[in-house]
């Protein structure tokens, strides 16, 4: 398989430095800068924007063609928006033919092909595995759709969260389009597939390549498969040990846990894993991949670095423990799924939430109080007999100091609350009370 | 579509392609609902607006210290400015550090952000000459934008609609607090609606003016930093796209969508009812071979064209159909801004977006998440030269920024208080040419109405009755 091949070369020839926790000095942006401009001016024609042939599925998404016979990644959720049939778009306006080839589903990487003859413009595959916290990456995309009057957006960021699930997070920020698009390396390999945003907006999640990679053969002869649930903890199976997840050269061992498979096994902290059930490993993100397609009571042979000496070992992988081992940044991750089941409703104006729902429109008045532009029929405003027009200069006794300090006040209450309001109409003064409603 | 999963609440990043966005001419319908434009002011403010209240202290420290400077201004009222003397401020570091130190260890997301402090750090040998041409515009204890001293006689350039209220009147006690802690109040002399420019002007000489650089040409992938009086930008990016003309009012209309799945061409799949397209006689199916002589190969090509095209400029067309060949000859309508409509609701999510964030006909794309409030300073490289100003907050993945040569060209008047008005150019064209249409349609219109004269002119006494009715059937 020419991709095997191909990244095994390309793990050779890596060479990164260590992200910087330093301030830079002026050359050293500028060299990074250059970096930027050279991949997106190198990688441009590659990134195209993936439509359905069918008028009906106005979706469209974005990909990233790897081979010059038209092979393309995007995300498993872009093509099954659009259907088989493509629609391929190049930046420069070119259409050309394509179909969706398999999916997965779960990890929401997919391949499609340009089905017409030519020798289309492909970028190289980088390793996910390779990047480390910290590294910059560069995303790109059709946001919003096609636009002829402007190219891909470049976006330049971090790469800061890692998911066992096989997912990046970086702090290039993504919109609906930008699905499927390709996250480069610095040296425009791609890395990652963009597949889905929180409302934070650092919260940029690709699939990782490596992870897209294990599926390759599956998708390059299947259709779609899996359902969409993109869940940071798979429970993988456990080592029971602590490893250096910048790993570039073997697995380097940091800890091993008494009574675990590891120290069973008779792994040592400084020991470096260079060989796991059979493949060659040389990073820690490459392993977990490996580990993640076991299950609990597999037997694995492991071989490492001891020193100059090497050794062979075999161990026994245990349960996934109900609460892993907790490090730093998975205890962060954990801290973040948390987060992300939490409401973020306040910032998606289509979510439905528990917001008090009022039912008028509140412009400033230039002055004191707040005025009413608009009332929704029927809403807790209306049956208050506020009109458009009325000047709120109280609510619930409070004076009113502008539209949004009043709609503060509202959005601090519950629905089924009352809520005293005090307008002005002309020059008379009224008093009403609204019950506030669930916003629907 | 689905925009949400069951779990994480991951929002998918498919975009339904209304059709609004599939329309040929990549403009959206004139009659499209409108839909309610989002109000940052109703969302909660996002984490780092927040945390510039922590800023306060700071900033009534430096009102503290200006306090007897502006008492010796109101003293002498009849005096002229004082000269304004740039001094070195020697404040350790900007906000963002300090906030830094302060919290218990980074996490991943802070320590491996754009932003850190570290990374804002490097940006500081490239903010040192435009900081001192860079205001903070405050009112009431809050930073409200930044502006750009652009005339040593006090003027500053900044963002309109983040001084001015929803009806375009200056908010009351507004200060320019300049890089040595100098607050002045402003006054606004005037205003540029399309490009959302006030310039705004303080009693001081002898300010230092942002050195405008209109050589440099911002590539995408470029690096830039928001610069702020202070030693340190308060965010940086890249550049996205190269400037272009965000204005659609001035870009052509024919009104038609295509087939987006042919390739040997340019075939139109639908004509907008009403369009100037449907007046001149397209029809489905037809395609497109010439544009004012010049054939043209692919949809782009041709949306290229008539987006250069003026509105009510006439243009011939050559289609094919089965029949053979036929000349059209539309007259160009003016293409409907976007508005809210079309916009994804995703973008406001990550924080509050500025309420003028469009039609700009001259902008920069670039990838910082400024807040509202942060908008109206100096964009400037890693040589610190200065590219342009930020305009707008646009979307959870863009902002823009007007270049320096356009700013400089609406500046070219600045010694008189006033802006030039370079599109007024574009725009005069574009009323010939409407007058031009309307003496068209007059002249129809006078021989539709002699036509329904003679229909309806009473016959003469010697004709019979009944032909009259049968007439008038």
């Amino acid at each position: 398989m020419t991709f095997l091949r191909l990244s095994l070369a390309l793990f050779a020839a890596f060479s990164l430095a260590a992200p910087s926790l330093r301030a830079e000095t002026i050359d050293e942006l500028k060299a990074r800068e250059h970096k930027v401009q050279e991949v997106a001016k190198k990688v441009m024609p590659s990134v195209v924007a993936i439509m359905s042939k069918d008028p009906k599925k106005p979706g469209s998404g974005s990909g990233v063609i790897v081979q010059k016979d038209g092979l393309i990644l995007t995300a498993a959720h872009v093509t099954a928006a659009t259907g088989d049939d493509l629609v391929i778009v190049f930046p420069d306006g070119k259409r050309a033919s394509g179909k969706a080839l398999g999916a997965n589903r779960g990890t929401d990487a997919g391949l499609a092909k340009i089905t017409d003859e030519g020798d289309w413009p492909a970028v190289e595959m980088g390793s996910s595995d390779r990047m480390r916290l910290g590294d910059w990456c560069i995303a790109m995309g059709h946001p919003g759709g096609f636009n002829y009057e402007r190219r891909p957006p470049v976006r330049a960021g971090r790469i800061w969260r890692r998911d066992s699930d096989g997912a990046i997070f970086s702090s290039c920020p993504l919109i609906g389009g930008d699905s499927g698009g390709p996250l480069f390396d610095l040296e425009g390999r791609v890395i990652g597939i963009n597949s889905s945003i929180h409302g934070n907006v650092r919260m940029n999640r690709h699939v990782a390549i490596d992870t897209l990679r294990d599926d390759w053969d599956k998708m390059m002869k299947e259709k779609a498969w899996g359902i969409q649930v993109f869940s940071p903890d798979s429970g993988r199976p456990r080592l029971g040990a602590e490893f250096d997840r910048d790993s570039q050269e073997g697995v380097k061992v940091l800890e091993v846990f008494d009574a675990l498979p590891a120290s069973k096994a008779g792994i040592k902290a400084g020991d470096v894993i260079y060989k796991f059930d059979g493949a060659d490993v040389a990073t820690y993100h490459h392993m977990q991949r490996l580990i993640g397609k076991k299950k609990p009571g597999d037997k694995i042979k492991v071989s490492l670095h001891r020193g100059k000496e090497n050794v062979d070992c075999e161990l026994e992988l245990a349960k996934p423990s109900k609460r892993r081992e907790s490090k730093p940044d998975e205890e962060e991750n954990e801290k973040e799924a948390e987060k992300d089941k939490g409401p973020p409703e306040p910032k998606i104006p289509d979510e439905k939430g528990p917001f008090p729902y009022f039912g008028a429109e509140l412009e400033d008045t230039g002055g004191k109080g707040a005025r009413v532009a608009a009332v929704k029929e029927n809403s807790p405003a209306a049956k208050a007999g506020l009109v458009a027009g009325d000047i709120i200069l109280r609510l619930n006794d409070k004076d009113v100091d502008g539209p949004t300090p009043a709609s503060e006040l509202i959005r601090s209450l519950k629905p089924g609350d009352k809520i005293t309001i005090k307008t002005k109409r002309g020059e008379t003064e009224h008093s009403a009370d609204a019950t506030l409603e669930k916003k629907s | 579509m689905k925009t949400r999963t069951p779990i994480l609440a991951a929002l998918f990043l498919a975009v339904p392609l209304t059709p609004a966005l599939l329309r040929a001419d990549g403009e959206k319908p004139a009659d499209a609902p409108k839909k309610e434009e989002a109000k940052p002011e109703d969302k909660p403010k996002p984490p780092k607006y927040e945390e510039q209240k922590s800023e306060k202290p700071k900033a009534a420290e430096q009102e503290k210290k200006e306090e007897p400077k502006k008492e010796e201004k109101k003293a002498a009222p009849g005096e002229k400015p004082k000269k304004f003397e740039e001094q070195k401020s020697d404040k350790p570091a900007a906000a963002k550090e300090e906030k830094k130190e302060e919290s218990k260890g980074p996490s991943a997301e802070e320590k491996y952000g754009r932003e850190t402090a570290e990374i804002l750090k490097s940006w500081e040998p490239a903010m040192d000459e435009v900081r001192r041409a860079t205001v903070q515009l405050i009112r009431d204890k809050k930073d409200i934008a930044f502006g750009c001293a652009v005339h040593e006689n006090g003027y500053i350039l900044t963002k309109a609609s983040e001084v001015e209220d929803k009806k375009g009147v200056l908010l009351t006690g507004i200060e320019a607090r300049f890089p040595d802690g100098m607050r002045l109040p402003v006054k606004r002399v005037d205003v540029h609606r399309q490009y959302d420019l006030a310039l705004l002007r303080v009693e001081a000489r002898g300010l230092k003016t942002m050195p405008w650089d209109e050589k440099t040409v911002p590539v995408p992938g470029s690096f830039i930093a928001a610069a702020t009086p202070l030693r340190l930008p308060v965010a940086v990016g890249v550049v996205s796209v190269a400037p272009r003309n965000l204005d659609d009012s001035q870009k052509g209309y024919l009104g038609v969508r295509f087939d987006e799945a042919w390739k040997e061409g340019v075939k139109i799949a639908e004509v907008t009812a009403g369009s100037p397209a449907s007046k001149a006689g397209f029809v489905s199916d037809d395609i497109i071979k010439m544009v004012d002589g010049k054939p043209v190969a692919t949809i782009e090509d041709f949306k290229s064209v008539i987006a250069t095209m003026r509105p009510y400029q006439s243009v011939k067309i050559v289609v094919k159909r089965e029949k053979g060949d036929r000349e059209l000859n539309p007259t160009l309508a003016s293409r409907p801004n976007a508005g809210a409509f079309g916009e994804d609701p995703r973008n406001t999510m990550s924080g509050p977006l500025s309420n003028n964030r469009r039609g700009y006909p001259d902008a920069l794309q670039h990838d910082m998440s400024l807040e509202p409030n942060e908008v109206g300073g100096p964009i400037v490289d890693l040589d610190g030269h200065v590219l342009g100003i930020n305009i707008a907050r646009s979307g959870r993945i863009e902002c823009f920024a007007i270049p320096s040569k356009t700013v400089k060209g609406l500046l070219s008047k600045v010694g008189e208080g006033k802006f030039n008005h370079p599109e007024l150019e574009a725009l005069r064209e574009q009323r010939k040419n409407a007058e031009a249409t309307l003496e068209r349609v007059k002249k129809d219109l006078d021989a539709l109405v002699k036509r329904i004269n003679e229909a309806e002119a009473p016959i003469p006494a010697a004709e019979s009755d009944g032909d009259e009715k049968d007439d008038k059937k």
